[in-house]
Formats: structure tokens, sequence, C-alpha cells
């Protein structure tokens, strides 16, 4: 079948999007379609403005659209932890947490993970903090995979001469999960973290 | 463990099966190409939720349908577990336990092992069907071992990458052999305890189902010198690593990962000399039956239940003595096996239930 030409287009660019498959793309093209012409124009301006308007913060790598971040400005925050994670989106869920200290977001390539050359990896920012003085500790948070574990001990590594305080994040239990069901290595890693209380 | 009620529905030509085996041994008596070593099968995809015949769950639907259903009851430390596994083309296979959907890595779960005639192997054919042995049955027993074989084959494959592509900074070699001689051990001391776990049942199981009185040896086989003569996860670390070092050359030359547990082998040995090499083709097969009753009677006693034995032609394996030891053997053990056969002679044994495959349909022998 032959569908209009800009709504074939439209649905071409949704495809593109990770997640979207064919039909999904269709449905929402179709939705954008039955949108008010306000709504669609907001839509694309969002879409324009928020590519060209963020950018990785000079200081830290965290995604902004002010030089340096709110999250480097903010006075509130403690200055003397750093929390080094592998991507922007890791900030937010960090966030969700309730973290109050600094961060910094290697934004790695994933093919640097393969290549092995992890002497590229931008850690300047991150000596450039410590070097600043006030950092006490570095809170490892990559993700606890295979890459994310190398990424840590490498980081740990290249840090370790600066007399900070490095930590990994704990492995452990989910909070509201069932002791019975959880898996062995994770109940191990629970034992070993055991806290008084 | 004891399956007490099966159903199969349209699994490859097992359009509609219901039977309620015996508690000990149960014949599947038929002729080839009849459907005998569709109905383990099923049983075998019911437990572990893959074929060892094929990958393609499409496979094992029967012929112009697009569903398939294997429903068994069971008796699991005095309960009744009821597990289901339903294939539909459209939406895969789900598997409820007591009816609340659930993964093949539940605790109630159905336990198998499973004897084909291909395991051979595991006694003539290359190291890796010998480490695969092993591993499997760990990873049965140990989900922390499965947790290390996958973060240790990860690591290899990267190292070996490293390896390859030569110009790696000298830190990030030493960080990925970290990481992989702290799996390593883990891997090499279960296989070493389990080995001797296994010797442990294989010798008398052997004089037991043979009727010969031959000794049998097994030893694990590491791919590089350690000094100790008892492994500890000190020294196995302490070792491997010296390995590494000492093959380092050789490693960045050829681009691969020279030690490890992924080098090691298990040695059989008869009277002291290489299954692999010296022992007859009788002598083999009657090692390979023994070394999956060894895997049995090792998984209940580690784990406590007995699994279901489910054996595929096993009877083609064996001369008529052997036949009947073996059957002596299936007999007098607590646990519940089923046993696939083309000759129906070969075997009387009382309690044990026989079902006549033919054409998919099994019948129930009075």
């Amino acid at each position: 079948m032959r569908l209009a030409r800009p709504l074939e287009k439209l649905i071409r660019e949704l495809e593109k999007l990770p997640g979207i498959g064919p039909k999904s793309a269709q449905r929402l093209a179709l939705h954008i379609l039955r949108q008010p012409a306000v709504e669609v124009r907001e839509l694309a301006r969002a879409l324009v403005e928020a590519r060209e308007k963020t950018f990785p913060c000079s200081r830290c790598g965290n995604l902004t659209e002010i030089d340096p971040c709110w999250i480097c400005t903010d006075p509130q925050r403690d200055e003397s932890i750093i929390c080094v994670v592998e991507q922007a989106s890791d900030v937010m869920a960090v966030e969700r947490a309730n973290y109050q200290g600094k961060y910094y977001v290697l934004n790695q390539n994933p093919r640097l993970m393969d290549s092995g050359s992890l002497e590229e990896l931008n850690l300047q920012g991150l000596l450039n903090f410590i070097k600043g003085g006030r950092v006490q500790e570095i809170i490892l948070a990559t993700n606890p995979t295979i890459d994310g574990e190398l990424t840590a001990r490498y980081i740990a590594r290249v840090v370790k001469s600066f007399g900070v305080r490095i930590t990994r994040l704990a492995h452990g239990l989910p909070v509201g999960g069932d002791l019975e069901y959880t898996d062995e290595l994770t109940l191990r890693r629970a034992l070993e973290g055991r806290r008084e209380i | 463990m004891r399956l007490e009620l099966i159903q199969i529905n349209n699994f490859r030509n097992l359009e509609q099966v219901t039977i309620r085996p015996a508690a000990g041994i149960n014949l599947l008596v038929g002729k080839n190409a009849q459907g005998k070593t569709n109905f383990l099968e099923a049983l075998y995809v019911l437990a572990h939720g893959t074929s060892f015949r094929t990958v393609r769950d499409s496979d094992l639907v029967c012929d112009q349908k697009d569903t398939y259903e294997i429903k068994v009851v069971y008796q699991k430390e005095g309960r009744l577990v009821q597990s289901t596994l339903h294939y539909a083309s459209t939406k895969g296979k789900v598997l409820r336990i007591n009816n609340k959907r659930s993964t093949f890595s539940h605790p109630d779960r159905l336990r198998m092992v499973l004897f084909t005639p291909d395991d051979l192997y595991i006694v003539k054919g290359s190291p890796h069907l010998r480490r695969s042995f092993l591993d499997l049955i760990l990873c049965q027993v140990s989900n922390e071992y499965a947790q290390y074989l996958n973060n240790y084959s990860k690591i290899l494959k990267k190292r070996n990458l490293f390896l390859k592509t030569k110009h790696v900074n000298q830190e990030v070699e030493f960080l990925t052999r970290d990481m992989l001689i702290e799996n390593a051990v883990p891997l090499i001391m279960g296989r070493i305890n389990l080995v001797e776990w296994l010797e442990k049942e294989i010798h008398s199981l052997y004089r037991k189902i043979t009727g010969g009185n031959s000794k049998i040896k097994l030893r694990y086989a590491l791919s590089f010198t350690i000094n100790k003569d008892r492994a500890s996860r000190e020294s196995v670390s302490a070792a491997l690593r010296q390995a590494l070092d000492e093959k380092q050359e050789s490693e960045m030359r050829r681009g691969t990962t020279l030690v490890g547990p992924h080098r090691d082998d298990l040695n059989i040995y008869i009277d002291d000399r290489n299954a692999r090499t010296h022992a007859s083709q009788g002598e083999q097969r009657s090692l390979a039956v023994v070394l999956k009753a060894a895997e049995m009677t090792t998984i209940k006693n580690i784990r406590g239940i007995a699994p279901i034995f489910l054996l595929d032609e096993v009877m083609a394996e064996l001369d008529q003595t052997r036949r009947t030891l073996l059957l002596e053997h299936l007999s007098s053990s607590d646990s519940q096996s089923f046993l696939t056969t083309v000759e129906r002679d070969v075997i009387v044994t009382k309690q044990a239930g026989v079902f006549n495959v033919t054409n998919g349909k099994l019948f129930e022998e009075a």
C-alpha cells in the first residue's frame, strides 16, 4: 500500500528510534496526525531545542544547558564526594536515590572496552577535581558487569596515588525482595557486605 | 523426585500422550522412529527449557500445529508439584509451576540427568566435552558456579581480544589477568571437588554395573603445574598467576590465553591406563553410562533430592550381562528412570512400567 509521502517519511524517522518497531512507529505517527497543530509544533520544537541546547558539562560530563552545569555550581552539594558513573542516564538514577555529592560522567565509547585502550578513557576532568584539593572520596558507580568492573579497577589504579578514599557500590539484595529467590552470588556478596545494626 | 502423571500434547510426533509412570523403572519399547526419544526430549525440555537435539522451539511442534504443551505432576519431598510448559509460536514458552508463571531456575523445578548415545564422547572425545560434562553438573547444583563460569568466559573472550590487538596498555592487561584469575579459581576448585565426589561413586558403580573389578580413577588435570599436593584457593591462584606470567610471551605471540580452566581436562583411568586412548569400545561405553549414573548419585548427595534419570538407547550400548546389572542397579536405587529400548525381551524386572511406543502413541502393557 502507498501511504501519503509525508506520513511515510514520519514513520520512517520514528522507526529509527531505539525500541520503536514498524508498528509502534505507525501508531505514533497516526497519533501525531490527530493532535492539534499547536501541540505538534511544540513537540517538534522540544526535539530540536533539546538536541541543540544540551551538551556535556565541561567539568563533570553530565548533560546540561549551562556550563558548568547546575550540579557542579550548586553550593549546597557536598564537594568532597564524587560519584563516577558511565552515562548521563546513570546520573538520573543516582539522583533519584537522593545522593548529595558531585558527579563525574565518563561518557565512554563502548568500543573503548573492546579495543582494550582504557588509557583513552577521559579522566582528565576527574583528575582536575581531585587536584582541586577538596575531594575526599570517590565512589565508583560503574555497572556491575565485566566492562564496568574493569573500568572501575582501572580508575582506582589511576586515582590511587592521590590518596583519596576510593569506594565501589555494594552488591546486595533488592529492597522488598524475597530472600528465598535471590541468586547465590548476590546473596553471598550481600553476606560479605553485611552490617551491624 | 518422582513423576506421577505425564501429559504431552502436540510435541513432535506425540499428539496426545497421557501416562502414569511407575515409581522405579519405566521402559519405552518400540521400533525405530516411533517417538521414544521424543518422549524423553519432552521431559527434558520441561525441566531445562531447551532441547538436547535442537535449538529452535518451532522444531518441537507437531506438524501443522502451532502450540505444544507438556504437563507433569511430580512428588518432591512429600509434596505434589504441577509443572506445565506451554509453547505457542506467537508467544514463545511459558512455564508454570503450581499454576504460577515461573522460570527454569525455580527451586521446585524438575531435575533430570540424561544419557544419550552421544555421551560416549565424554570418554573418548575431546577435552571440552569432559569439561562441559563437569560444568553442566556444577551449574545444576550451584547458580554461583554458573555465574563464575559466565563471567570467566566473558573475561577470557576480552583478554584474548586484547592479546590479539597487541598494543594493549600493560595496566589493562594486568587488570584483566587479575579478574581472570579471580573467576578461574572458583571454577577449578568446584571441578576438583566434583571430581572427588564422582570418583567416590564411580568406583563401586563401575563394579556394580559391569560385574568386573577394574579400578576406575578420575583425575582433574590442570593446564598448569601446581607444587602443592592439595589444591587450595590460594595455591591454585598463585600457580595460575605464575603460569600466566611464564606464558606471557607465547600468549602474546599466539594471541590467546594458554592456561586456565578452559584448557583443563578430566582424565579417566581404567586400571591405571587412560580410558580415552586405552579402553576398548565396550569399556568406553560402560564408562559413559557409569559416569552418568555417578552424576545421578552425586546430584542426589549434594542436593538431597534424587533427579529423574532419562536413558536413551542405553541398552544398545551394553551386552546382556551389563544390561541386567544396570537394570538391577536402577531398580535398587530410589530414583525414577525412563529407558528407551528397541528389544522388549532384554528386560524383565518387577515393578517396572512398560510402555509400547507406536507411531507417537503410548500403550501401557498390563
